[in-house]
């Protein structure tokens, strides 16, 4: 466990079991420690004693907290990063009453410090959490807290209540125009296709020959008798429009806010795309490609954001995007590639699509520093 | 009105009345009652009043910027004047007073805490970069760190005796009664009963430690470099004076002599925060007159001693008789000397031996300096209230006249108390007890005052003859201070401290001389002062000036609340000035109604130009009210737009 993990952990403790006045109470002896350490010069060491011994006799009189209930919480499937949100959390068979009793809840992140968020009772049953997360992602809370804290109010006594949780949180919505994608209806009125697979459809073309493996309910029996000989009804085929958006992660781990404009690019983009209509095959590259496909009977929209909003930087990987694009390009309309710089790599694998009579669109996350070409669009 | 218990971890805000209570003992023990009363209004006004300032994070920010400034100011100025420790604990005083512009942010602005980023640069770079966001982050309260503060900055003045401890223990528990747990009221008091008296006996503790480490560690780190440019005296501090009974030095006089009551070891001539300070010292290489004199000087006769002192890091500051007039020392590779004599040895070993040749009648006869004769503005009136005693004497008698009021009116003690002003005057008026550096320090101010240069000398008093080592010797708790008198064209040792000392002074240390240790680099650059009045004058204006501007932006935001609208928050949706007017003459853009409509419209009234014109800021002022990107009406334009619909109702054309 690296020093810093450790500092986390035990910042996490400590605003468990210390209260914001513990803490102040805490800062202050330390402060009249250093300022006291000559008894002869100041009478800091006075108050620093004075301070010892509250926080001493306030750990002593710490009692063991001893409750049992069972919760459930209401969370909310998705939030946005930095806008606060509030929920509540249901509590039945509490074993003592609620005076006194504190509540926090805890939520994890791969990738962020933990968080811990005071939950404030508003009923004997019920209490009521508003959090603000500070980072886009997955965040899980596996229990809540029940606290109480000594007689002085500087340390706190826990006891966990298991109540498994997970919240995704997206980055702040961003305005984009929607790409101009071939293949999608315009100035036509819209409409759901009632068409719930792909293959053919209702949309009659013509009769021929019956070939053997035609399916029986296909043969047109009147054709069968005016010619003679069997003849079938043939449909017209129909697929999806396919499109492939591609995110581009390959960054340093730490340049968190330009993938996060990227991210928050490509979620407002995967919204605009009708999943009914098309199929949208989501790429995040990384040292390897993560590949999905979303559309009807696929993915769907909830499933492409949770995707997204976790997304890390991961340094390497544009050629293995090359790869995995390369097997798809033939059933591809087109690439939309929301990339975070634009640079002669970025480009070449533009121009290699392109040469490949596949419409592009380009969105890229950070202002470039030249003129780019003219097609490429900037993240706002 | 009783304070209701919170939960424990909300925002601890101080209750009312604490900070103010807080603000006054601190003026109390520091003796700025009159300004205290002052912090403590301000700090407690809030309380009774309901008019708030409107302060914004932006505000919040700068606010801890210009105190911070104002800090670094005040704390520059002081590390300049004085040394490190004195001037840490006088900016720890005035600590409290500094940062005051915090806590009345977040009372008159009604917040529960400031902006994390107000008090974070990290804060701030991180929301810049988006890391954070721009809101909701927990505030912080700085009203309870703030009562901290004062408690802290009323002990460096070392107020001993037990209203202290009582007092602080009181606005503790105070502090601590409104963040009890709910429904602990016996709870509570038994506990804080028992924190009280485990306090108590802790700092007596504490404080016995404290002496016993200190004797200890004395005796480990006696063999100190002596700072020839400053030394701290323990004027000023309490309680029992520490001791070692180390031998440092042993002296052989000639056979049948005595040695010389005193041996000195520099001169210091400049008095600030209870030190003394050596200022256009320079030591000097002194040439050699042959392998065994390393100098000399004067006519060739006097009385031979040999001195064994021991030395640090292969150096030492020699002790010297008054009237050095030769010396030896095989030892010896390298002597420097300064104007006043004291001389600064290199040699090799643990221990320096040498010869020196003295007369007292020469005494040394480099000229007085300026600062030989400033006396402290603080020290001025009660120096000139003791002198006006004897209103006629000359300068020659005023020597012994002070030794024999000394010795009448005085008393030689260790144990350290206190008195009111500075502690010189409490000396003089009150207490009228104390160790040799307060006669020393009295004598060379009271000699400056009468016009007659004088400079503090320190070194070793000889008193002890130890027949096992045959030698005279003088033990740490030996060291001495006295006064040097410039009388008839030489300086002239006068000893004021009542005879018979060393029996009492049983208890010398050296934590303090650890401390000088430790500061000598830091003293060699506190030395470099270009004009320290100027220097002060620039950071006092600097300081009014920080001021100022603290000011006037708490006051500008004021204004701005009033003067412009909100833009983050709910926007008013009643209708603008122009709305109005244009309504009043039933000439408003209707719901859903298309611009080209409306311009139609309003073209049946009025010429085109004039149109265009009520359009444009129709859409700023629409801009302004609506757009989350902001913009700006052209004011002037507006109001002269309302006058003319006020003036000139439309007319059909």
């Amino acid at each position: 466990m690296t020093l810093r993990t450790r500092l986390r952990r035990w910042a996490v403790w400590r605003r468990l079991h210390l209260t914001p006045f513990g803490h102040v109470l805490l800062v202050g002896a330390l402060a009249a420690a250093m300022l006291g350490v000559d008894t002869t010069r100041t009478t800091a060491y006075q108050v620093f004693s004075l301070l010892a011994a509250l926080l001493l006799v306030a750990g002593l009189a710490l009692r063991r907290l001893r409750v049992a209930a069972e919760v459930q919480r209401q969370l909310p499937t998705f939030a946005t990063q930095g806008q606060p949100f509030s929920y509540v959390l249901t509590f039945s068979r509490l074993t003592m009453p609620t005076t006194g009793l504190q509540l926090f809840e805890q939520f994890r992140h791969d990738a962020a410090p933990t968080d811990l968020v005071e939950a404030h009772w508003t009923s004997d049953r019920q209490a009521s959490v508003t959090w603000s997360p500070i980072r886009r992602g997955i965040w899980r809370s596996d229990q809540i807290y029940l606290c109480r804290t000594d007689p002085l109010g500087i340390f706190r006594t826990l006891s966990a209540l298991p109540c498994p949780g997970r919240l995704i949180v997206l980055p702040a919505p961003l305005v984009i125009d929607p790409p101009r994608l071939p293949g999608q209806r315009r100035y036509q009125p819209g409409g759901i296709s009632q068409s719930s697979s792909i293959g053919d459809s209702t949309e009659f073309i013509g009769l021929r020959d019956y070939r053997p493996g035609d399916p029986l309910h296909r043969i047109d029996w009147k054709g069968f008798a005016r010619t003679g000989h069997p003849v079938v009804r043939e449909y017209q085929d129909e697929y999806f429009t396919r499109y492939a958006l591609v995110l581009d992660t390959d960054l340093p781990p730490r340049d968190t806010l330009r993938l996060d404009r990227a991210v928050a690019a490509a979620i407002a983009l995967a919204t605009q795309i009708d999943l009914q209509e098309t199929l949208l095959d989501l790429m995040i590259v990384g040292t390897q490609t993560i590949h999905l496909t979303a559309g009807r009977g696929q993915l769907q929209l909830p499933d492409l954001l949770e995707i997204l909003a976790s997304a890390e930087a991961r340094p390497g990987g544009l050629q293995a995007l090359h790869t995995t694009l390369d097997t798809l390009l033939p059933q591809l309309t087109a690439v939309v590639l929301v990339l975070v710089c634009w640079n002669e790599d970025r480009q070449a694998l533009v121009d290699t699509l392109r040469q490949q009579g596949v419409v592009v669109e380009v969105y890229v996350a950070e202002p470039l520093r030249t003129a780019g070409p003219a097609w490429l669009h900037n993240i706002p | 009105m009783m304070p209701q218990p919170t939960s424990g971890s909300r925002a601890a805000v101080a209750p009312a009345g604490l900070l103010g209570a807080a603000a006054l003992f601190w003026g109390w023990q520091t003796g700025h009652l009159p300004l205290a009363v002052l912090f403590a209004v301000a700090l407690e006004l809030p309380a009774l009043i309901r008019w708030r300032l409107d302060i914004r994070p932006l505000d919040l920010e700068r606010l801890t910027d210009y105190t911070l400034i104002a800090g670094v100011i005040v704390a520059v100025v002081l590390a300049s004047d004085k040394d490190l420790a004195g001037g840490a604990l006088v900016f720890f005083a005035w600590l409290p007073a500094i940062l005051l512009p915090l806590p009345l942010a977040q009372r008159y602005g009604g917040l529960p805490g400031l902006d994390r980023a107000a008090l974070s640069w990290a804060v701030r770079r991180r929301r810049r970069r988006g890391l954070l966001p721009p809101a909701g982050l927990r505030d912080i309260d700085v009203t309870y760190p703030h009562l901290g503060l004062w408690l802290l900055a009323a002990g460096t003045v070392n107020p001993q005796g037990p209203l202290f401890f009582l007092a602080s223990a009181g606005l503790l528990a105070w502090a601590c009664w409104p963040m009890r747990r709910p429904g602990a009221g016996l709870a509570w008091l038994l506990t804080i009963a028992c924190a009280i008296g485990l306090g108590h006996w802790g700092h007596h503790w504490l404080f016995r430690t404290q002496n016993l480490v200190e004797n200890w560690a004395s005796d480990l780190i006696s063999h100190q470099v002596f700072d020839p440019y400053f030394t701290r005296t323990a004027i000023g501090a309490l309680g029992e004076l520490k001791t070692s009974s180390r031998i440092q030095l042993r002296v052989y006089p000639a056979p049948g002599e005595q040695p010389p009551a005193l041996l000195r070891r520099a001169s210091y001539n400049r008095y600030s925060a209870q030190g003394w300070r050596a200022t256009e010292r320079v030591y000097r290489l002194a040439p050699q007159f042959s392998p065994e004199v390393l100098w000399f000087t004067g006519p060739s006769h006097g009385h031979w001693l040999t001195i064994e002192a021991p030395l640090r890091r292969n150096q030492t500051l020699l002790l010297l008789p008054n009237g050095a007039l030769e010396l030896r020392g095989k030892t010896v590779e390298k002597l420097e000397l300064a104007d006043d004599r004291s001389m600064m040895v290199l040699a090799s070993g643990e221990r320096v031996t040498y010869q020196v040749r003295y007369d007292e009648t020469f005494g040394n006869t480099d000229l007085p300096q300026v600062d030989d004769l400033v006396v402290p503005n603080a020290e001025r009136a009660v120096l000139q209230n003791v002198l006006s005693q004897w209103p006629d004497i000359p300068a020659t008698q005023l020597p012994a006249t002070l030794t024999a009021w000394f010795r009448q009116h005085f008393r030689y003690s260790t144990h350290l108390t206190s008195g009111s002003g500075t502690p010189l005057s409490a000396f003089l008026t009150q207490t009228r007890r104390g160790h040799c550096e307060y006669f020393a320090t009295a004598t060379v101010l009271l000699l400056r005052s009468a016009g007659v240069p004088a400079r503090y000398s320190s070194g070793y008093a000889l008193s002890e003859y130890s027949p096992l080592e045959g030698a005279y010797i003088a033990r740490s708790r030996h060291s001495h201070a006295w006064a040097q008198a410039w009388l008839d064209g030489r300086w002239v040792d006068v000893d004021t401290t009542p005879p018979g000392w060393w029996d009492e002074e049983a208890e010398n240390a050296g934590w303090q001389k650890l401390a000088d240790w430790s500061a000598w680099l830091w003293r060699r650059w506190g030395n470099w002062q270009p004009d320290q009045r100027l220097g002060l004058a620039a950071a006092g204006l600097a300081v009014l000036a920080l001021l100022g501007i603290i000011v006037w932006s708490i006051m500008r935001a004021r204004h701005r609340s009033t003067a412009a609208p909100r833009r983050s928050g709910s926007v008013s949706l009643a209708d603008s000035a122009l709305a109005q007017a244009l309504a009043g003459l039933g000439l408003q853009r209707g719901a859903g109604e298309p611009l080209v409509d409306w311009r139609r419209r309003l073209g049946q009234v009025w010429p085109a130009e004039r149109v265009d014109h009520i359009i444009e800021l129709t859409l700023q002022d629409d801009r302004q009210r609506y757009d989350p990107a902001g913009g700006t009406v052209d004011q002037h334009a507006l109001r002269q737009l309302l006058q003319q619909l006020g003036s000139s109702p439309p007319h059909r054309h």
